[in-house]
C-alpha cells in the first residue's frame, strides 16, 4: 500500500475497489472531497461521475479542480453522461465507457495513477435491479486489478434503503461507510450470490 | 502505465452448496454488524427503521410490514407497507400484539401467508414491534437474522432516544451554565459597584453596560437621580399614563421587574420612606429575562446604597436632635465642634423657631419630615449640604437656623403647609453658642402667644412682641401677677369658678377697639354673647370700660395675663 494513495488512512490500496455508503451529506463529502483532493496533490488522474450534486458544484468545492480540469487531470461527469446514457442503466453501456476511458489512460501514459469515483445514487429514481448493481459492482472489482487504479462507488442509503448494502457486503471484501472500512472474508462471488 | 492482462476465461470451480451457504450466512452476519453500526450512528428514529426495514429483502425472502412504537413518542405506526395501510387490520394486528410475549410471535394478517411480529428490545424496555411477512415461512437460519435484526433496531432505537434525553439534557445544561455565567457576571459587576461604592452612578452604569439598553434611576416623585446611556445620552425622565404614585404601588405589589410605558422598571423601597425607582429605557421591547435579572441586581445594591443614605442622614439627624437638645438647655459642652461635624457654624447668628402642628392637618413626623425636607433645599441652594439641625417633641418641632433663614421666605412657607392651626415661634437672635436657651425660651413665648392671643399672626417674631416682649421680661413676674389681679383678679376667679371666658373675650373686645363685631369673629361667637358677656364684666369689675384710662389698664392687665401664662406653660 501507498501513502500516497491513502493519506486519509482509510485501508486504500492500489487495486482496491470499495463501496462507501452513507446516509447523510456531510457523511458522503467526508468520503467524496478527500478521495478527490488527495488525488490532484499526488498528481493522480481522477474521473468522477457525481449524481446527488452537479459536477460544477464539486468543483466549487475542491481547491484546484478547476485548473485540474483545464489540465485534463480531473474529469467531472454526472450519471446522464455515463451510467444513464440511455436514461435507465445499461452495464454494457457503462462498462464499456469505464473500460474505453482507462484503456485511453494507460494508451496516454500521462498518469501512473488512477482514481475512479462513481456516485451510485440513481438506483432509486431507475428502479434498477439490485442483481444488476451487485454484477456491475463485481465486474469492477475485476477491473481495477488490471490498471494502476482504485474505485471508489458511493450510495445513498436515504434512496436506496440498505438492501444494496447488504448485497454488496455480501459480494465484497471491503466496503466504506463513513470513513470506516468494513472488510468480509466470508464474501462469496457475485455470480453465487445471484445463483442463491 | 500499463494494464494488467486480463485473467482468463475459464469457468471457476464449482463451490460447495454447503459452504455457498455458511458463507453466505457468515456475509449476513457480517451485513448486519455493518448496518448495526450504521443504525447506531443515526439519531433520527426513522432513519434507523428505513435502515432496518430496507434490509429485510436483502437477509431474507420476507419484507417489513411496519413498525409498531407505543412508547416514548407515542403509539405510531412507521414504514407502513401495503397490507397495514387499512386502520381496521393495524387494529387487528394491535390486537393480537396484546396477547404475544415480548419477544413476538406469529401474527395472522388476511392476504399475508406468513406474518411474525418480532419484538424490538432494548436495555431498559420493550421499544416496539417489527411486522414482517413472506410468502412462507422462512428458515431457522432466516428467523435467526430477523431476530438479531430487531434486537439491533431495538438497541439502536434506545440508542438514539438515549442520545436525544442527554442532548436535550445538555442543551438544558448548556443553558443553565449560560444563565448562571451570565447571573455571575451581573453580580460581579454589581458587588464591585457596591465595594467600591459607586453610588446611584455606578448602578446605572454597571445596568447600561450589561444590558446596552440606557437605564436611570428617579426619585418618588421622578425626579432623574443618576442616569447612563449611549454616549452620554439623556435619558430624560419617564413619562408615564398612569398617574406615578399607583404605579409604584403597583410595582412594589409586584415584587419584580414590569413594564410601563417604554420602561422596564423595578422598586427600590428599603425603607417606608425612602423610594427609588430603577428602570431600563426599552421603547423596542428588547429587555427579556437577562435583563430582568440585571435590573433585579441592580435594584439591590441600590437599596443598599439608599439604605446606607437613608442611615446616614438618620444618623446625622440624630445627631442633629441631641445637638439642638443640647444647646437649648444650656449643654454647650463641644457643641462648636459637634455642629461644625454637621456642617453648621455656630459663629453666625442663629435664631431658635419652634413650630406647633396641627395634629389633625399633619402628624408631628409628617412636619419634622417636611421641614427636613424645606431646610434641606435651603441649605443645599446655598451651595452647602449640612445637616438641619432640627427636634421634635410632642407636637412641636424645634430648629436651629441662621438669621437668614429665619427672615427669608421658609418660615412661611412652612407655616402655610403645615395646615391653619400650625403656629410659629422665633426667638431672638443668638450670637454664640450660649444664647440658645434664651432664644428658645423667647421662641417658646412667641409660639404660646401666637396659639392663645386671638389677634397675633400665625407666626411671630419675639423681637416683634412690643409689650409683650416687655412684660416676657420683667425681672420680677410676682409683680405682674399683682398688677393682673388688680386689674381683672374678679373676671380670672370668675372664669376659674364657672369655667367661662371673660378675661379672653375682655382680651378680644379691647384688642379690637371695643367693636362688638369685631370681638365677635375674633372669638367665633355670636354678637349677643359678647354683649352679653361685656355687661357682666362691667358688672364684676365695676369698672367703666368707655374710660380711656381704665381700658389701657385693663388692656395691659390682659396681657401680662397672656404673658404670664406663655411664660409659666411648659
Amino acid at each position: 500500500m501507498s501513502a500516497e494513495v491513502d493519506p486519509q488512512g482509510l485501508g486504500l490500496e492500489h487495486g482496491d475497489h470499495v463501496c462507501g455508503f452513507y446516509y447523510s451529506t456531510e457523511e458522503r463529502d467526508a468520503m467524496l472531497l478527500p478521495y478527490l483532493r488527495e488525488s490532484l496533490q499526488n498528481g493522480h488522474k481522477c474521473v468522477a461521475v457525481v449524481d446527488s450534486l452537479s459536477p460544477d458544484e464539486l468543483a466549487d468545492r475542491v481547491d484546484g479542480a478547476r485548473g485540474a480540469m483545464a489540465s485534463g487531470q480531473l474529469e467531472l461527469f454526472n450519471s446522464e453522461q455515463t451510467y444513464l446514457q440511455t436514461g435507465i442503466f445499461d452495464p454494457g453501456l457503462t462498462i464499456a465507457f469505464w473500460e474505453h476511458r482507462a484503456q485511453q489512460l494507460v494508451d496516454d501514459k500521462e498518469y501512473d495513477f488512477i482514481r475512479l469515483l462513481g456516485e451510485l445514487s440513481w438506483i432509486d429514481r431507475t428502479g434498477t435491479p439490485r442483481e444488476d448493481i451487485v454484477r456491475y459492482e463485481s465486474w469492477a472489482d475485476n477491473f481495477v486489478s488490471r490498471y494502476p487504479m482504485t474505485i471508489l462507488c458511493l450510495y445513498d442509503l436515504r434512496r436506496m434503503g440498505s438492501s444494496v448494502m447488504m448485497d454488496l457486503l455480501r459480494t465484497h471484501p471491503r466496503l466504506l461507510m463513513g470513513g470506516l472500512l468494513l472488510e468480509n472474508p466470508h464474501h462469496i462471488a457475485s455470480d453465487d450470490f445471484t445463483a442463491v | 502505465m500499463t494494464a494488467s492482462a486480463a485473467p482468463p476465461d475459464t469457468a471457476p470451480a464449482a463451490v460447495p452448496e454447503t459452504e455457498l451457504a455458511l458463507r453466505e450466512q457468515l456475509s449476513n452476519l457480517r451485513g448486519l454488524l455493518a448496518l448495526s453500526m450504521m443504525m447506531t450512528e443515526r439519531r433520527q428514529l426513522d432513519e434507523i427503521l428505513h435502515l432496518a426495514t430496507t434490509a429485510i429483502p436483502a437477509l431474507v425472502r420476507a419484507q417489513a410490514l411496519g413498525v409498531h412504537l407505543p412508547v416514548g413518542d407515542g403509539a405510531r405506526w412507521h414504514a407502513i407497507r401495503a397490507g397495514l395501510e387499512l386502520p381496521a387490520v393495524r387494529a387487528d394486528v394491535l390486537s393480537q400484539l396484546q396477547h404475544l410475549p415480548r419477544a413476538g410471535g406469529s401474527l395472522s394478517i388476511s392476504g399475508e401467508p406468513w406474518a411474525w411480529a418480532f419484538g424490538l428490545p432494548s436495555p431498559v424496555e420493550q421499544i416496539g414491534t417489527l411486522i414482517v411477512t413472506a410468502d412462507e415461512a422462512p428458515s431457522e437460519a432466516d428467523m435467526l437474522l430477523l431476530r438479531s435484526l430487531a434486537q439491533q433496531t431495538g438497541i439502536a432505537l434506545a440508542n438514539a432516544r438515549l442520545h436525544a434525553s442527554h442532548k436535550a439534557a445538555n442543551e438544558q445544561l448548556s443553558e443553565t451554565v449560560g444563565e448562571l455565567r451570565h447571573k455571575t457576571a451581573i453580580h460581579d459587576r454589581f458587588t464591585k459597584v457596591a465595594l467600591h461604592g459607586g453610588g446611584y452612578q455606578g448602578v446605572v452604569d454597571a445596568l447600561f453596560e450589561l444590558t446596552g439598553l440606557p437605564s436611570s434611576i428617579e426619585d418618588r416623585s421622578g425626579q432623574v437621580i443618576a442616569s447612563a446611556g449611549p454616549d452620554g445620552t439623556d435619558v430624560g425622565r419617564a413619562v408615564f399614563t398612569a398617574r406615578r404614585e399607583s404605579l409604584v404601588q403597583e410595582a412594589a405589589l409586584a415584587g419584580r421587574p414590569m413594564r410601563a410605558g417604554d420602561r422596564l422598571l423595578t422598586i427600590v423601597r428599603p425603607h417606608p420612606d425612602v423610594v427609588g425607582v430603577l428602570m431600563l429605557v426599552d421603547p423596542n421591547n428588547l429587555a427579556g429575562h437577562q435583563e430582568e435579572v440585571a435590573l433585579e441586581h441592580g435594584a439591590t445594591v441600590l437599596a443598599i446604597e439608599l439604605a446606607r443614605l437613608h442611615g446616614l442622614a438618620e444618623t446625622e439627624l440624630r445627631l442633629g436632635r441631641n445637638l439642638v437638645s443640647d444647646l437649648v438647655h444650656g449643654r454647650t459642652d463641644d457643641a462648636a465642634g459637634r455642629a461644625r461635624a454637621l456642617g453648621h457654624d455656630l459663629q453666625r447668628p442663629h435664631r431658635v423657631v419652634v413650630m406647633s402642628v396641627d395634629p389633625r392637618q399633619q402628624t408631628a413626623d409628617d412636619a419634622l419630615l417636611q421641614t427636613r425636607e424645606a431646610l434641606s433645599g435651603s441649605l443645599t441652594a446655598r451651595g452647602s449640604n449640612p445637616t438641619p439641625l432640627l427636634m421634635q417633641t410632642g407636637n412641636t418641632i424645634v430648629a436651629l437656623v441662621t438669621s437668614k433663614t429665619a427672615e427669608s421666605g421658609l418660615l412661611p412657607a412652612l407655616l402655610n403647609d403645615a395646615g391653619r392651626k400650625a403656629r410659629i415661634g422665633v426667638g431672638g437672635i443668638c450670637q454664640s453658642a450660649e444664647g440658645f436657651p434664651r432664644s428658645y425660651r423667647e421662641a417658646q413665648v412667641a409660639l404660646r402667644l401666637a396659639q392663645t392671643t386671638r389677634h397675633a399672626s400665625a407666626m411671630l417674631r419675639y423681637d416683634d412682641l412690643g409689650v409683650y416682649q416687655l412684660l416676657s421680661e420683667v425681672a420680677d413676674p410676682r409683680a405682674l401677677e399683682t398688677f393682673v389681679r388688680r386689674w381683672i383678679g374678679p373676671l380670672l376667679d370668675y372664669d376659674a369658678s364657672r369655667d367661662s371666658d371673660l378675661v379672653t373675650t375682655l382680651a378680644a373686645f379691647l384688642e379690637t377697639g371695643g367693636n362688638y363685631d369685631a370681638t365677635a369673629h375674633a372669638l367665633t361667637i355670636g354678637r349677643s354673647t359678647v354683649r352679653y358677656r361685656v355687661r357682666r364684666i362691667q358688672e364684676l369689675s365695676a369698672l367703666d370700660l368707655s374710660d380711656p384710662d381704665t381700658r389701657f389698664q385693663l388692656q395691659l392687665a390682659t396681657r401680662a395675663w397672656s404673658t404670664i401664662n406663655a411664660l409659666t406653660q411648659d
